[in-house]
């Protein structure tokens, strides 16, 4: 396999409802990350569409009709979709186009714009669940992440209060990031008080829905270093599906994610990953998840995550900042653009070009994961300022 | 083992359905061109000079070079027809009232062709090579819409 490096990112602001249509937040997107490496469309390779169901944004096909607002008009397209997994799954697939040899540079573009979907965005999701045994109850994802979130608390002895503080972080570090949709200074209490909407979840630990578009563009050793004088390569990469039958495993330990985590830091020769990783994005469409997936992905272990949290280890002056960027609870969630905006952060932070939000450095490596399906897949990327050795 | 079921009548099943609906914008350069149908009973269309291309109805950037399109030109409602569809039946197989006449309109100075229904009293008249010009709603009844269009009628 071939090196592959990130030479370029963009995204668009994440917003409620934006009045662009999907395929234009894609084309910005695109178009940002393209300019920020001096690129033409027309120099592409290939080009890689991440976006989640066709039901956000009321296409069937979704992919095919993004093509001409993902760059990809008569050029090799491939979309991909893992649910929510599908921001940092598409990166990886765009690392296999470059790193194969079949292509020296690849667009990789995610796009979400879920204000489509009326009256709101859960009426979609009724029909991931088993048809027979789960939908004549009525889920929807804030019923199974309650239950995911108390089983998590039950087996930690964790309190309301722990998983508040990652609320209170993340949407406070939002307010550094410009395309950001929820950024707020909050307290704990705060938090605490707001809505209950399927205990134990309330309404400030969880992320919105969100339109927006982000983008990547890879290139190969060789080619990634005529386009920028800072490339941050791609070191690890892995991914993981665990059984669609969730009642069938338990929730308070994603598996899958650290199955993921395994097969990425093998690859990047990461042996201790608490020690070997600066920064991380895991991902955070509610706040418990964000802990539930930084002892996923070892970076603690099992029940430690809101110690880290409370301590302010993970605060972006502490030893292991996590979600500097804001992450979906205050950039926003436009599902596979927020996995992309997670990949997008590591590029920026590693460059030191985070601007307010620039962790002391800059680090040297980080690592960005995204989660979905039925609960049951892991997506993880690794990538730093140095080379990967093989 | 599992027992096979011989007739569908004894298949126990679950009636269910993907419960949304939805609310999509136009976006900045479909606004425009839906504006110039509801008011001017025009057909806005953005020029890309570099790829030497004219889209119907207006967009917001060129697929081909990845611009922004800034242009936006009138483009005559009339045209050559350059396919012909005749629908008689529905999508249940239904047979229509009145078959529905659908025609590809090569508009002059665009590219690529424009869709749109084909008013024609007699269905010999629906050809290949025809001349057509739009027919527009009048102003009360137009809502910023493509069936602002009533229909292309031969010339």
């Amino acid at each position: 396999m071939r090196r592959v490096a990130i030479v370029g990112a963009g995204m668009t602001k994440f917003v409620r409802r934006a009045h662009e249509t999907a395929k234009e937040l894609t084309f910005e997107a695109s178009r940002l990350a393209l300019e920020s490496c001096g690129m033409k469309r027309q120099d592409l390779g290939c080009v890689v569409h991440g976006t989640a169901p066709d039901a956000f944004d009321g296409f069937h096909m979704k992919g095919e009709f993004l093509l001409d607002g993902s760059g990809g008009f008569g050029k090799p397209y491939m979309r991909c979709y893992v649910g929510g997994g599908t921001g940092v799954f598409a990166p990886i697939h765009g690392f296999l186009h470059v790193a194969s040899g079949l292509f020296d540079t690849c667009l990789v573009v995610c796009e979400e714009k879920m204000s489509s979907c009326q009256p709101h965005p859960q009426g979609a999701f009724i029909s991931i669940f088993d048809h027979t045994t789960e939908r004549p109850l009525g889920p929807n994802l804030l019923w199974i992440f309650a239950l995911e979130m108390n089983r998590y608390m039950s087996v930690h002895g964790i309190k309301l209060e722990d998983i508040a503080r990652v609320s209170v972080k993340n949407k406070g570090n939002a307010l550094d990031h410009p395309s950001a949709q929820l950024g707020e200074k909050l307290t704990v209490e705060q938090v605490l008080q707001s809505e209950i909407m399927a205990w134990p979840v309330h309404r400030l630990m969880v992320s919105p829905t969100s339109d927006g578009a982000a983008a990547v563009i890879l290139a190969a050793e060789g080619v990634a270093e005529k386009l920028t004088d800072k490339p941050v390569w791609i070191q690890g990469v892995g991914w993981n599906l665990d059984t669609a039958y969730w009642t069938n495993r338990d929730l308070y330990y994603p598996e899958y994610v650290e199955k993921a985590a395994r097969m990425a830091y093998g690859m990047a020769g990461i042996r201790e990953p608490s020690k070997e990783i600066n920064f991380a994005e895991p991902y955070d469409p509610f706040a418990y998840k964000e802990l539930h997936h930084m002892e996923g992905l070892l970076l603690c272990g099992k029940g430690e995550a809101p110690r880290l949290t409370a301590d302010g280890v993970t605060a972006r002056t502490g030893n292991l900042p996590t979600c500097p960027s804001g992450g979906l609870l205050g950039v926003g969630n436009p599902i596979a653009a927020a996995g992309m905006m997670k990949v997008c952060e590591l590029f920026w932070q590693c460059r030191g070009e985070a601007g307010k939000r620039q962790i002391p450095g800059p680090p040297k490596r980080g690592v960005a994961q995204a989660w979905g399906d039925l609960m049951q897949v892991g997506t993880v990327l690794v990538v730093g300022s140095e080379k990967p050795k093989t | 083992m599992i027992p096979h079921v011989e007739t569908n009548q004894d298949l126990r099943a679950w009636p269910g359905d993907i419960p949304v609906e939805h609310l999509y914008t136009a976006g900045p350069a479909g606004d425009a061109a839906l504006r110039a149908m509801k008011e001017r009973a025009a057909l806005l269309g953005s020029r890309c000079n570099a790829c030497a291309v004219t889209y119907v109805p207006a967009r917001y950037f060129c697929e081909r070079c990845f611009a922004r399109l800034n242009e936006t030109v009138d483009v005559p409602a009339r045209g050559i027809v350059k396919a012909v569809a005749v629908v008689s039946e529905d999508r249940d197989r239904k047979p229509l009232r009145k078959p529905v006449v659908l025609g590809l309109v090569a508009l002059e100075g665009a590219t690529g062709v424009f869709l749109h229904r084909l008013g024609v009293k007699k269905l010999d008249q629906a050809k290949v090579g025809a001349r057509v010009e739009a027919v527009w709603k009048p102003p009360e009844e137009r809502t910023g819409s493509v069936e602002d269009l009533l229909h292309f009628r031969v010339v």
